[in-house]
Parts: C-alpha cells; sequence; structure tokens
C-alpha cells in the first residue's frame, strides 16, 4: 500500500459517493452498483435493447453500389456482465477494471466479453477490450485512466500521473458503459470474412 | 435575443448546473463548468462532452443546435484515448 490507509479510504469513499449520486443516469445506462467494499465497487451492466448484425456492405459488381444489412433479433439479447473498480490506493494508482460473471462474479473469459469499442470524432472505433494483459492473464481495457493500461509494458511512457487529474471512479464506469454495453445496443457489426463481389442475376 | 435556461454538467460524477445562451457554442459553456468545480488544470480540449445517451457533442457547435433543452445532462470527462 502507497497511501495512508485512512486517506486511501476516504478518497474511495469520495468516488463511491460521487457514483451513488448519479445511480439514476446509472440505471437509466442498465448499470447498477451491486456491492460496495473497500476497495472494490462491483457493478452490473445490462444491455437492453435486441442485438441487431450489420454486415459489412457489398459490393456490387459491375455497379458502383454497395448494400448494407440490417437485421435485428428480437430473441437474441447482449448479456448481463459485471465489472470490479479496484480502487486500492487511488489515486496514486489508477482504478483497476477486471470483467466479471453478473451472475457468480467469477472473472470471465475473453470470448464471453462484449467488443468493447471506444469510438472517436470520427466515428472510427478502436477496440479497446484486450485478450490477455501480460501481468494478470486476464482480458482487460486498454484505455488511459485503467491501471491495466497504464502498468501494460507498452504503456511505460504513458503514465498515470500524467492524466489522473480530473479523473474520477464514475467516468469509468462511464466508459466501460459507452464502450462494452451501448455499442451493443447500437448494433453488432459482424466481424466475419469480406464477403466476396456480388452477382446480381 | 435568446432566452437564458440552464443545463447540467456531470463532471467526476458531480452535478455542475452552468446558465447557458443556446446561441453560444458549446465550449463557451464547458469552460464554465469547469471554471466552476474548480477543475481547471487541464485544458479544456483535454475534455469531452457528450449527451445522457453516450453521443459525443461537438465542442463548436451551438447550444441550441445540440439539441440540449433547459436541464438537459451533459457528461464532461476526460479523454481517455484508445491503447491497444
Amino acid at each position: 500500500m502507497r497511501l495512508d490507509p485512512a486517506v486511501a479510504r476516504a478518497k474511495f469513499e469520495n468516488q463511491v459517493s460521487r457514483v451513488q449520486a448519479q445511480r439514476d443516469t446509472l440505471a437509466e445506462w442498465g448499470c447498477w452498483v451491486r456491492r460496495v467494499e473497500f476497495p472494490d465497487v462491483d457493478v452490473v451492466f445490462v444491455p437492453r435493447s435486441p442485438a441487431r448484425i450489420s454486415h459489412p456492405p457489398f459490393e456490387v459488381a459491375r455497379s458502383p453500389l454497395s448494400v448494407t444489412v440490417n437485421r435485428e433479433f428480437g430473441a437474441l439479447a447482449a448479456r448481463a456482465f459485471g465489472a470490479r473498480f479496484r480502487l486500492d490506493d487511488f489515486d496514486q494508482l489508477p482504478p483497476s477494471v477486471t470483467f466479471r460473471d453478473a451472475w457468480t462474479w467469477e472473472t470471465l473469459p475473453y470470448h464471453h466479453l462484449p467488443d468493447g469499442a471506444l469510438v472517436d470524432e470520427q466515428r472510427a472505433g478502436t477496440r479497446i477490450l484486450q485478450q490477455r494483459h501480460p501481468e494478470t492473464g486476464l482480458p482487460f481495457l486498454c484505455v488511459r485512466g485503467t491501471r491495466e493500461y497504464h502498468s501494460h509494458p507498452e504503456h511505460t511512457g504513458d503514465a498515470w500521473v500524467l492524466h489522473r487529474e480530473g479523473f474520477a471512479l464514475f467516468d469509468l464506469v462511464a466508459l466501460v458503459w459507452r464502450t462494452c454495453v451501448r455499442p451493443v445496443q447500437l448494433h453488432l457489426i459482424a466481424a466475419g470474412p469480406v464477403v466476396p463481389r456480388w452477382e446480381l442475376r | 435575443m435568446s432566452q437564458k435556461y440552464t443545463i447540467v454538467f456531470v463532471i467526476a460524477g458531480d452535478d455542475v448546473p452552468v446558465e447557458v445562451n443556446p446561441n453560444e457554442p458549446l465550449h463557451v459553456a464547458v469552460t464554465k463548468a469547469l471554471k466552476e468545480s474548480s477543475n481547471t488544470s487541464r485544458p479544456r480540449d483535454d475534455w469531452e462532452a457528450r449527451n445522457a445517451d453516450g453521443s459525443l457533442l461537438g465542442s463548436d457547435v451551438k447550444i441550441s443546435a445540440l439539441g440540449l433543452a433547459a436541464g438537459a445532462r451533459v457528461m464532461l470527462s476526460p479523454k481517455v484515448g484508445g491503447g491497444g
């Protein structure tokens, strides 16, 4: 532990109270705080909408046309999941985020997790949920503000201390919702093989 | 002259109400909200604003054009950027 335990606990409680103050907004997003016990905050995320599969556009041979296919699957809902935010030594250390089964709270394998896409101002998506952290062996959010990002060997030059000012637990909860729940509600982009040119008959 | 009204910025989980002129670009209100909440150590461009649905809001766009009516909630958070 790097911080005085009393200071660490006070900072934890401050962050938790700010998250609790936004409970109505979180509930609208489908996020509920399940358990709070220093240094952990467990949040359940529940996608609400039916899954919609969008296939990448088909090119039509000998034609400038491309065809986009969208299909909704009413009976197919994305799966609820949990996330544990660990704030030991916050904000000397960034929060750690691990993904959990919403029922058993066991850590989830990568193939049970949502895509985790960060959409930028140009509406380009970056997949930030990565398969395996070299230290924990667990799937992780590779994004500034998470312990897993800043402790990753590829990001040792991007220290947490450069970013921690103004960064809060609520922002991280919102980030998980925005990257792991909201894209699922909007649509799933089929990641299958690129379809060859489609012949019109 | 447009009627001023109040929108609520959510910064680090705190509600920060700010009186706005709907004809002004969003960044004017963002600057006020950051000052009001004592978040002045990061430059304004290091923050991003999103509506309650999570959609990114252009900081140079007029508040009225963004559809932010009285009482609207705007999430203001530090930009994170994706790793990989």
